[in-house]
């Protein structure tokens, strides 16, 4: 069970097929959707700590999976956006991969949180090829997020 | 229960031998016992501690042993009987054959149970499950060996114990049982061959070895009221009070476990570390007491809490808690356990004593370096493991002394036991680093020892940057509600935990080095990254900086005139 993915997913904020084909493109979706279900206070803000966090140093890890991430001053709790891209996206990854799974976090400046175990809950799940390869078959929302969650870890 | 029976009887002669004592002495009530109790404690810590630190430091040895001497110095059949002091009387007189009064026993008790409170939480019972094929067969090895070497000498000698379930056999078969791998550690530690094949089995073999040793106890505290009462050995009820002593041990074991991340859930409610740590503590306490209840010992229920707390990550918080009270209780014990010795009554047991330490060194050897040989180890590497689990300690004194409290050993066979742990300690750190002098102990190279254990290494420009670093990363991770433990060794070493992640920071020079299971890695790897990031981004806003003049006159005006 990850506890803290569930609590900063919602499922609306999972698109199967992003449109994007650029990483700053689907980093810009991603957080498009988390706006358009919990208004975000700033958006500017939250797209751009992203952005920056992303250009130190690209967020792509194993297994096509990136987890562009950042905190920022206007959010007030730990948001997830998930966006899969079946041909991928270049996250400017060491191994020259296309980053296939993307999950978007964004979380509080202010306090300390759940940041980094969203994160190591993510990379954990994400480990194992296998996870990665039903979340990508998945035919709908519903799938990817109950993949995501997971009863067992 | 016969055995409460029995205690309940021993302490009303205790308080009434000690009341009419004190009635005669001075008439002063309990004020006056309390003050010889105190007085008793003093001299007690004091002697145990210079003791322990005189052992250790001039003659290289554990510092249990130095307590033990000071305590047989200063106990009732040494100087503690000799010297009458004005208006107190004999400091350290015999009280029914029991070198020390109720009230003190009682505080050694005490600190016999945080001892194995302790021992349990430092139970690393992942390894235990990891091990648990090498480990176990050392482990048991080891115990069958001198479990029944130590119970047959008894037997064999010309004495007045015939039987192999005479209690008092049985006694001196668990008292040889318990190894304590302190000394071990601290030698394996310094000769850098802890991550050996051998260093790793020795420790597996050792919590094995604990866990198994108390089951043992379990059953023999059964069997020792039932073939002591009767005459005739009656099997079916020992296999009984067996079956009732495992269960006990399974069973409350397996919910304590199931349960212990619902109980500190629950605790850490109070969100005070002293009120969680204390609230354990008493958890232990009361455990401890049901066991005694059941028909085992306290200590058998203090160390399954232990156990069950040890894999929650409050495990920590509480050994790092309870160390202060354990430096000072627990001395208290070993010293309270050498004024027990009774030089007289070892005089006609010292050749006894002899064999049985000899059966001692030998059981575990054989014991435990048979199944090391038998399994992957050459017989160097089976020589070094049985060596390794040689030495006996707090286990086995505290057995000795439930023996002898119980009656159950007299206070020559008591004696003989704290020989016996006296020489095997004494025994294993010479014979043992002899042993690590030439090469390999396996027979093939195996990868014994890599538990998939990932060792990640940064290499920063200086030593400052990277022990700025390691205080940030500490720093991240206590934000992310991580329990981080400074392990006070030579190299800044840091433990940290959370739930079910582990992993270890140590500080090398300019390296930070973190260890840690590859189930784990990538999130010991993220935090790790996001803090260089953040340095990284310090670092650069640090040339921002204006220079000193423009910072702030007040800083330097006046300095440097």
């Amino acid at each position: 069970m990850n506890r803290n993915l569930k609590d900063g997913l919602d499922p609306a904020c999972i698109s199967l097929e992003l449109t994007a084909k650029t990483r700053d493109d689907a980093i810009h979706e991603l957080i498009g959707l988390i706006h358009a279900k919990h208004r975000l206070k700033n958006l500017e803000e939250a797209t751009r700590v992203v952005m920056e966090r992303e250009q130190k140093m690209s967020t792509s890890l194993e297994n096509g999976l990136a987890v562009p991430h950042g905190k920022a001053a206007s959010v007030d709790r730990l948001l997830v956006a998930v966006g899969l891209k079946k041909k991928g996206i270049d996250f400017k990854s060491s191994d020259g991969q296309k980053s296939k799974i993307i999950i978007l976090i964004l979380s509080s400046a202010a306090t300390s949180g759940p940041h980094m175990k969203c994160l190591a809950e993510i990379s954990r799940l994400l480990q194992s090829p296998d996870n990665c390869k039903k979340i990508l078959k998945a035919k709908s929302v519903e799938t990817v997020y109950e993949l995501l969650i997971g009863s067992e870890s | 229960m016969p055995t409460n029976t029995v205690h309940v009887v021993t302490n009303a002669v205790h308080t009434l031998a000690g009341s009419e004592h004190l009635t005669e002495a001075s008439g002063h009530g309990i004020t006056h016992l309390m003050m010889l109790l105190i007085l008793q404690l003093g001299v007690i810590i004091i002697a145990a501690k210079v003791g322990g630190f005189l052992f250790q430091r001039f003659l290289k040895m554990p510092t249990v042993l130095g307590e033990l001497a000071s305590g047989m110095l200063i106990g009732p059949y040494a100087l503690g009987g000799m010297i009458d002091f004005p208006s107190i009387g004999i400091l350290f007189a015999e009280h029914d054959g029991l070198a020390a009064s109720a009230e003190l026993y009682g505080i050694a008790t005490l600190a016999s149970i945080i001892l194995l409170f302790l021992a349990g939480l430092e139970t690393d019972l992942s390894a235990f499950l990891r091990y648990s094929v090498v480990g176990s067969f050392v482990g048991l090895g080891g115990l069958v060996f001198s479990f029944v070497l130590g119970d047959l000498c008894a037997v064999l000698w010309p004495n007045d114990i015939h039987s192999f379930m005479d209690p008092a056999a049985l006694f001196l078969g668990v008292i040889s049982v318990a190894t304590s791998v302190g000394i071990t550690a601290r030698i394996l530690a310094e000769k850098r061959k802890m991550a050996s094949p051998e260093g790793v089995t020795i420790l597996a073999g050792a919590v094995f070895d604990d866990v198994l040793g108390i089951i043992t106890l379990a059953i023999v505290m059964g069997m020792a009221d039932v073939s002591g009462t009767g005459g005739e050995v009656n099997w079916g009820r020992i296999g009984l009070i067996a079956l009732k002593a495992i269960g006990f041990f399974v069973v409350v074991t397996a919910l304590g476990l199931l349960f212990a991340r619902r109980i500190t859930a629950a605790i850490k409610q109070f969100r005070s570390r002293e009120i969680m740590v204390a609230t354990c503590f008493g958890l232990a306490l009361l455990l401890a007491g049901l066991a005694e209840m059941a028909g085992l010992a306290m200590i058998i229920g203090a160390y399954i809490m232990g156990l069950a707390l040890s894999r929650t990550d409050l495990a920590h918080e509480i050994e790092h808690h309870l160390q202060g009270v354990y430096n000072i209780m627990v001395p208290i014990f070993f010293c309270v356990m050498g004024m027990m010795v009774d030089f007289k009554a070892m005089k006609p047991v010292l050749y006894f004593g002899a064999v049985y330490s000899m059966l001692a060194v030998i059981s575990k050897v054989v014991g435990c370096g048979l199944p090391a040989w038998l399994m992957r180890f050459n017989l160097r590497g089976s020589l070094r493991i049985g060596l390794g689990m040689l030495p006996r300690g707090e286990v086995a004194l505290i057995v000795a002394g439930l023996g002898l409290a119980r009656g159950v050993v007299d206070q020559g066979v008591f004696g003989v036991a704290i020989m016996m742990t006296v020489i095997t300690t004494m025994l294993a750190p010479p014979l043992l680093v002899k042993s690590f002098e030439r090469g390999s102990g396996v027979r093939k190279a195996l990868d014994c020892g890599s538990e998939n254990i990932e060792t990640i290494e940064l290499d920063l420009p200086s030593h400052d940057i990277t022990e700025f670093l390691m205080q940030r990363f500490i720093h991240a991770l206590q934000q992310e509600e991580f329990f981080v433990h400074n392990l006070h060794t030579e190299q800044p070493t840091y433990r940290v935990l959370k739930d079910d992640i582990a992993f270890t920071l140590v500080q090398d020079e300019s390296k930070l080095q973190i260890n840690v299971p590859s189930a784990n890695q990538n999130v010991a790897r993220m935090i790790l990254l996001e803090e260089v990031l953040a340095l990284s981004d310090l670092l650069e806003s640090t040339k921002e900086m204006k220079g000193l003049d423009q910072m702030g006159t007040d800083l330097v005006s006046g300095l440097f005139a």
